[in-house]
């Protein structure tokens, strides 16, 4: 099955990352849009919520996306989720466009596919249309989600919308996905893979940052109009709000980008050296020491550069802090509605802010840099160096070991950084440090422990299953947390999540239990590995 | 002489998918022991087994007297391992490769590493991911020999290789055995296993067929035979002789192949004005091909 063409194949290979991503998303927009239903059940309600809301100053607007017709459900989960939801769906478009032709050409099948009678236009056509597809399965996903949302949660006469208005903003997020990735693909045949995705991610989070920062400062506000968030600001379909020229001009902008891949692939050697050969990620030294070394000093770049990511992000976040509380100090009912949402956070305080806005988010993105290190590290088994390297006097369980805990290592790089830059954030607004370096830390503790399960499934099943297991808790943990309770799940269910038993740690509150529960994973994950490792055969 | 590599009805199977077979299999210290057979029929299951990396279904594999389950690391230290397919460290030049190999293993000497390097022409300084397969091999070829282990296992060790470097790693392996090393290697550069090895196995589907050493299968293989007869025989006179095939008359002379000794073709010929006799001893790579219902090619050693 979907073997018939290369843009069947890539459909078929693509299958689970949409229908994943199309659920994730839309399962966010149910969780954004149930506490709404449950909190802004009158008219005056609402109405006060809105004359709290456009009295925001601009950074608070930011922060949160622009407020367009907030007293409707459908405004509301734009307002909410808008900006959000291609963030992190984005990731895979950027993932996959970079990945596609650069993929086959490392493995050594581009040469075996160009060698057939397709034209390398057909092959890179074929494999953005299979992608595009991908996406669009995913976009449909995401508009039935959206309008169950209405039907479920809906509460006063405009809180209705249609599966047209679901699937208008489901386009804009599938377009905006595609955007970046259509970014990624652009540069890749000129400047190789790793560098094409690192541009690709910073075209998406950099288009976030200045969209939400924009008001902080002029140099960032400069930048706006590279911002595709910017471009398409106004157009909110589900608020009734629609700005389809922009989305035009977007989607002209992700079709001119794709087209310079395509010749671009075409025109230039298969799989060529990049002319960019100085712009790269920080490394470490070679690390030849042994497995932990080998690991950390294989990890330690991609680390880095998402400890810069995600450290600018929180200390963005931390730099508006002082701001955001004169002005959360002056609305009371939005003071309300925050603590309903985020109780025992002092949101005058950066940590609290910082709780509020970058803990789940950032917990997420943490747990995607630690699924990174884990796949750097399944590698050595999927791409056959195990074989070799077992065949020195090293058993597997230290082995196993040692690599692990360069892994671990690697995760705790990323939390060191991010810790650094918020502590310095923190400390130039004048906060309290020690509680969001400690934040920072505990968020890096809950990324190892899921970097180790995922470990531990690697050691006892297959090193290929160890990544995909991280990703799907740390996603899991995050949209347990956002819809669990809206959609009324089990108490027991909703204490799997282990963020739930960190207490408020960005805040200054910190719950022992999860912290021991992290510690756990982490040592326990390691044991089960390296047990399960000696026991089962060793793939190729 | 000590086995240093020991199976006893050696058997892996992937699911329903057949690996190697009640496979029983000795290799002496100090002999190079060539292991053939096509692609798919059980080699690297069976090196995967000895190095541990893989689990026996049933039976039992020993090296150096050791169980291969119970002490691999015991194993490992006393061995050097070149996959039939590996990667390694993109990032990586070929000597920290090397040297990071060097590393895990401890107490290599380093000169007869350079040594091997440049025996084989190799840039270390190159990474990893620039180097062709051929230099990629080397790399792989130095890791596995740099620590002149006791018992090296090679899967096809010559994959890639220009015909100037085979001819150095065949010299590097004869030199080991001439250190009273051992070496289980796989090749499907027959004319070279031919020249080198002193025992191969043979193995098909997953069992073994033959195991015995070079001369010995040639001999007990089969026999291109020419008869040049006074006058024309009658091919019937060889007909009924069971060993007997391809039998083809060309005047006076009669041509045919004969399985096993050629005893009883000589005593059917003699009565009739045998004037001369002609058997072509086949090579490995006829025995090869034989076993797998192949054309048999021209042998070299010509035996009057």
């Amino acid at each position: 099955m979907g073997l018939g063409s290369i843009y069947a194949k890539t459909v078929r290979d693509s299958r689970r990352a949409a229908i994943i991503a199309g659920v994730i998303g839309g399962l966010m927009m149910l969780g954004t849009a149930a506490p709404y239903g449950a909190e802004f059940t009158t008219a005056a309600s609402r109405a006060q919520l809105v004359a709290q809301m456009t009295s925001l100053p601009a950074v608070f607007q930011g922060l949160l996306g622009e407020p367009i017709n907030i007293d409707t459900l459908g405004g509301w989960i734009s307002f909410r989720a808008g900006n959000v939801l291609p963030v992190m769906l984005g990731l895979w478009s950027v993932l996959a466009l970079s990945g596609t032709l650069a993929g086959e050409a490392s493995r050594g099948s581009l040469d075996l596919l160009a060698s057939t009678p397709i034209s390398r236009r057909s092959l890179a056509l074929q494999k953005v249309a299979g992608h595009v597809s991908a996406v669009a399965v995913a976009v449909v996903l995401i508009a039935l989600l959206t309008a169950l949302g209405s039907v479920i949660f809906a509460t006063l006469p405009g809180d209705d919308f249609g599966i047209g208005q679901a699937f208008g903003f489901a386009t804009l997020t599938g377009l905006t996905m595609l955007a970046t990735g259509a970014v990624a693909f652009a540069v890749g045949p000129f400047v190789g893979r790793t560098r094409a995705m690192a541009l690709g991610l910073i075209v998406l989070f950099g288009g976030y940052v200045i969209s939400s920062f924009g008001s902080l400062s002029s140099l960032i506000d400069a930048f706006s109009p590279l911002s595709f968030f910017e471009w398409t600001a106004d157009h909110r379909p589900l608020a009734g709000v629609t700005d389809w020229p922009a989305v035009g001009l977007l989607g002209a902008v992700t079709v001119g980008l794709l087209a310079i891949g395509v010749i671009g692939f075409e025109r230039r050697d298969l799989g060529g050296a990049t002319s960019l050969a100085w712009l790269r990620l920080p490394s470490l030294p070679a690390g030849v020491r042994g497995p932990f070394t080998r690991q950390l000093a294989d990890r330690a770049g991609i680390s880095i550069a998402w400890g810069i990511g995600i450290g600018v992000y929180a200390a963005l976040i931390a730099g508006s802090a002082r701001h955001f509380a004169e002005v959360i100090a002056s609305l009371p009912q939005i003071q309300a509605y925050l603590d309903v949402l985020y109780p025992d956070i002092d949101l005058q305080q950066p940590s609290g802010l910082l709780q509020m806005a970058f803990f789940s988010l950032g917990a997420v993105l943490f747990g995607l840099a630690a699924a990174t290190a884990v796949a750097g590290w399944a590698s050595d088994e999927t791409d056959g160096r195990l074989d070799l390297v077992l065949s020195a006097p090293l058993s597997r369980a230290r082995w196993f070991l040692r690599s692990a805990m360069g892994v671990l290592a690697a995760v705790a790089i990323v939390a060191v950084l991010i810790a650094g830059m918020v502590g310095a954030a923190v400390a130039n607004v004048g906060g309290e440090v020690r509680d969001v370096i400690a934040g920072a830390l505990i968020l890096g503790l809950a990324a190892g422990a899921f970097a180790s399960v995922g470990l531990a499934v690697g050691g006892v099943v297959r090193s290929s299953l160890a990544a995909p297991v991280t990703v799907v808790l740390a996603l899991a943990t995050f949209t347990l947390d956002i819809v669990g309770a809206a959609l009324d799940l089990p108490d027991p269910i909703l204490q799997l999540s282990l963020f739930r038993h960190l207490g408020q740690p960005m805040g200054g509150a910190y719950d022992p239990v999860g912290v021991v529960a992290a510690i756990v994973l982490v040592v326990g994950g390691l044991a089960v590995g390296a047990w399960g490792l000696q026991r089962r055969d060793v793939d190729r | 002489m000590t086995a240093v590599i020991h199976t006893e009805a050696l058997t892996k199977a992937y699911g329903a998918h057949r690996g190697i077979i009640d496979l029983d299999l000795d290799v002496e210290e100090g002999e190079i022991f060539g292991f053939l057979g096509p692609n798919g029929a059980g080699k690297t299951t069976t090196m995967r087994v000895l190095l541990d990396l893989i689990r026996p279904t049933s039976g039992r594999a020993e090296v150096f007297g050791i169980q291969t389950t119970a002490d691999p690391v015991a194993i490992h230290r006393r061995l050097g391992y070149l996959p039939g397919e590996f990667d390694l460290y993109d990032r990586l030049t070929g000597g920290d490769t090397i040297g990071y190999f060097a590393n895990l293993r401890g107490g290599v000497d380093r000169t007869y590493a350079a040594q091997l390097v440049e025996r084989l022409g190799l840039d270390p300084s190159r990474k990893f991911k620039e180097y062709s397969k051929g230099n990629k091999q080397k790399v792989g070829l130095v890791v596995a020999l740099q620590h002149q282990p006791d018992l090296l296992i090679l899967d096809e060790p010559t994959s890639g290789l220009d015909p100037l470097v085979q001819q150095t790693f065949f010299e590097v392996v004869r030199e080991a055995r001439a250190d009273g090393r051992t070496v289980f290697l796989s090749s499907h550069v027959i004319g070279e296993v031919d020249r080198t090895c002193d025992r191969v196995a043979i193995i098909r589907e997953g069992r073994l067929v033959q195991v015995d050493r070079i001369e010995a299968i040639r001999r007990l293989a089969f026999h291109h035979v020419e008869l040049s007869f006074a006058n024309p025989v009658a091919p019937s006179i060889f007909e009924a002789i069971d060993q007997v095939s391809e039998l083809v008359a060309d005047g006076s002379t009669m041509k045919m192949r004969v399985n096993g000794p050629i005893g009883a073709v000589i005593a059917a010929a003699a009565p009739h004005g045998l004037l001369d006799v002609v058997s072509r001893e086949p090579n490995l790579e006829d025995v090869f091909l034989a076993q797998y219902g192949g054309t048999t090619v021209a042998g070299v050693g010509d035996v009057r």
